[in-house]
């Protein structure tokens, strides 16, 4: 009994720690600039301006966020793509999130609580 | 002889030229039935509500619970522009806020108001000289206008008016160039203030410009209620501004605060104008909202685009600062 009792704790202990290194969260914004991801599958910086975005995102292109060399997808909290929002910020010089970070299957993904030019 | 008839000859002439004189005297007399005129609205006053329209407000003439009468008429030309405007009958059941469309930011407009009798007598005019302003409840990046706590890695600085984005933007320390006004949050206060006013470290060759604020500020629910007849630097007021810090933390007054703020935009050695809100939360509470490290303000500002335009007429003998 005592045996199960701690195999059950140490299953908690592990199934916890995963969720703990898989969703990340952090006070401090992620800073990076709203990019197509379009431009930069065919090579380019992916850099955009804000009409040039939000016409992307009407049409269903991704506009994603680059932080350092890592492209994450933006998602709100509600479970929605964040792509018309992050479009709006694009031509701001640096860009913040704040917001649990995720990689599912090698995709990078924020679920954002706040974005922010900085 | 003949200079005796000479004198009395002259002596009638003047006795008939003094009946003359008095029979004209006679039909002047004061009309005996003279058409009764209405007494004038008062405290005529206007505020911006975008670039194109103002509400002016009055208080009701003391004739309207006369039975003759009949209603106001509102008329307004731009300032100094053509002789023919456009005008507004308003009722005296009608509300005394008019809503006047179609306007040009920048262009000072008179305002002109009477009260009006069915017998077409009016009462003596009241005026008001004011011009519309940019309305901003959303930042350039079409979100609303936050500016964040000290602690906070997003921006404490609010730059009123972007040229380029159109819009307010928030800035951080990184870019203290751009900042008018400043939010310090250190030791539990919150101070609004001019950004050259707050301690903050500035990179080099990013340190602010001066920001002047009104040495009082108002307190409302909305921009709307901040109704004003004189121009933001008319007398006394345009010795009143400087580079001052507000503490708000202590502030009990469930409204939002407004303050008169002039800045020289860069380049420029005229001052704009503006209005600015600090927004208390639909709930009420403090002004900080959100959860920390970064919790926020909001703003909404009226922006005047042209320069030396101070919502109202400019007066003549207004020094600078």
């Amino acid at each position: 009994m005592l045996n199960k009792i701690v195999v059950l704790i140490l299953v908690m202990f592990v199934a916890f720690s995963t969720v703990f290194v898989a969703d990340s969260f952090a006070q401090k914004p992620i800073k990076g600039q709203v990019v197509s991801l379009n431009d930069i599958v065919m090579g380019g910086k992916g850099k955009i301006t804000k009409e040039q975005a939000v016409e992307l995102a009407e049409k269903g292109s991704p506009v994603v966020f680059k932080s350092g060399k890592k492209i994450y997808f933006v998602y709100n909290e509600d479970g929605t793509f964040a792509g018309k929002k992050l479009a709006k910020y694009a031509s701001n010089e640096v860009v913040g999130i704040v917001g649990k970070t995720k990689k599912i299957n090698g995709i990078e993904i924020i679920i954002a609580t706040m974005i922010d030019s900085m | 002889m003949l200079k005796n008839k000479f004198l009395l000859l002259l002596s009638s002439f003047a006795v008939i030229a003094i009946m003359m004189v008095s029979c004209d005297s006679n039909t002047v007399d004061p009309d005996p039935d003279p058409q009764p005129k209405p007494s004038p609205a008062s405290n005529l006053q206007a505020t911006s509500i975008n670039a194109t329209t103002i509400h002016v407000k009055f208080e009701d003439s003391p004739s309207e619970s006369n039975l003759l009468f009949k209603d106001y008429q509102l008329s307004w030309k731009e300032d100094g522009g053509p002789t023919v405007g456009d005008s507004k009958v308003v009722l005296a059941n009608d509300p005394n806020i008019v809503e006047v469309t179609g306007l040009t930011e920048g262009k000072v407009y008179l305002f002109t108001l009477v009260a009006r009798y069915t017998n077409d007598s009016i009462s003596t005019p009241i005026t008001v000289q004011w011009s519309p302003a940019s309305r901003f409840t959303l930042n350039n990046n079409d979100d609303e206008i936050k500016v964040y706590e000290t602690s906070s890695n997003f921006g404490s600085g609010l730059q009123m008016f972007y040229e380029s984005d159109g819009a307010p933007r928030v800035r951080t320390v990184a870019n203290g160039k751009d900042w008018d006004i400043a939010l310090d949050t250190r030791d539990n206060k919150i101070i609004i203030a001019s950004a050259s006013k707050v301690g903050y470290n500035f990179p080099t060759g990013q340190t602010p410009e001066p920001t002047y604020f009104y040495k009082d500020y108002f307190t409302a629910s909305s921009l709307n209620e901040i109704f004003d007849s004189r121009a933001m630097n008319d007398g006394d007021r345009n010795s009143n501004y400087s580079e001052l810090t507000f503490d708000l933390s202590t502030f009990t007054d469930n409204k939002s605060v407004i303050f008169y703020v002039r800045k020289y935009q860069p380049g420029q050695t005229r001052y704009n104008y503006a209005k600015v809100m600090l927004k208390r939360p639909a709930s009420g509470g403090s002004f900080l909202q959100g959860s920390t490290p970064n919790r926020y303000v909001l703003f909404e500002i009226s922006y005047q685009k042209t320069a030396d335009v101070p919502y109202a007429k400019t007066p003549k003998n207004n020094a600078t600062n």
